[in-house]
């Protein structure tokens, strides 16, 4: 199944400045599998050994996945998964 | 000052947000440490031509008395974990609008340890967002965002600011500023993000993380 991904200006240069990209999977780890496939470099930026990277939040739809069951959080056709990284600037 | 507001960071955050803030009768203590430059006067809208060079604290002050004759405490310098506790003791809220993400984190262990409410802003790109905190009772910026990066991807140098976005997300914060400072919890903990790209806007609220150092 296809969800959207929502991709953060900084992470930009890995989508060829695509703001969303479309990915495949039935958990929120398998769409960042896909993705990575797609775009590589992406995954290194979201996550690292211990799972989700202590400064970016992971959204699917408005609920914040850590709150969830994490990466292996299931996903349906027609979710849509954001990126927030912790940012400064102003 | 009576029921102050400290405004860290005088930059395309705190500058509406003082626009909005000083005019509504809040008292403002201002803490930045840079000059204005050139580049800086498409967004931060205190600021003109003439400002050029001047600390960024007393060309705000200098602003907020020529427009709406209210006279704002000025201090330059950084926030550094040496003088963070004097300079924000006693204020009834703190919008925290900086480019530095470890100031950040600084206001919000300060704001958590003297319990004072606290508007985190940040903008990169055409990406916003604004997290109002109520210490104690909804999740801060620690429960959201850890601890610092260890890369350079959040570095709003890289992407840059698109400009107008900084006057919508600093009106934001102020908002939330005076909302916090009456006790109002509606929007504390609710992580805002705005896309000024898309226009869209989604509010998401936040549980606080447990092993938080805001959470019992």
């Amino acid at each position: 199944m296809a969800i959207t991904v929502r991709v953060p200006t900084q992470l930009r240069t890995l989508t060829g400045g695509r703001e969303e990209v479309s990915a495949d999977g039935a958990t929120v780890g398998a769409v960042i599998d896909a993705i990575e496939a797609a775009h590589p470099g992406l995954k290194d930026r979201l996550l690292d050994a211990k799972g989700i990277r202590r400064f970016i939040n992971l959204y699917l739809n408005d609920e914040d996945v850590r709150f969830l069951d994490g990466l292996g959080t299931a996903v349906k056709e027609g979710d849509s998964l954001t990126v927030v990284p912790a940012i400064a600037g102003g | 000052m009576e029921r102050w507001a400290a405004v860290v960071g005088v930059g395309g955050l705190g500058c509406p947000a003082a626009e909005v803030l000083a005019p509504a009768g809040v008292p403002l203590r201002l803490i930045d440490d840079d000059v204005v430059e050139r580049s800086n006067l498409h967004r931060q809208t205190l600021f003109a031509e003439g400002d050029v060079g001047v600390a960024k604290v007393e060309a705000a002050r200098r602003a907020l008395r020529s427009r709406f004759g209210v006279a704002a405490e000025a201090v330059r310098t950084h926030l550094v974990p040496e003088n963070a506790v004097d300079l924000l003791a006693g204020a009834s809220v703190i919008v925290e609008g900086t480019d530095t993400l470890a100031v950040k984190f600084l206001a919000s262990d300060v704001a958590r340890t003297l319990g004072i409410p606290v508007v985190h802003g940040a903008c990169v790109g055409w990406h916003g967002t604004v997290l109002p905190v109520l210490p104690g009772r909804s999740a801060c910026y620690r429960c959201v965002f850890e601890d610092l990066p260890d890369d350079e991807m959040t570095n709003c140098a890289i992407a840059g600011v698109y400009g107008p976005l900084t006057s919508v997300l600093g009106a934001l914060m102020a908002a939330d500023a005076l909302r916090l400072r009456e006790g109002d919890d509606a929007t504390a903990g609710h992580l805002a993000r705005y896309d000024g790209w898309s226009q869209s806007f989604r509010s998401t609220a936040l549980a606080r993380r447990r092993g938080c150092p805001c959470t019992p």
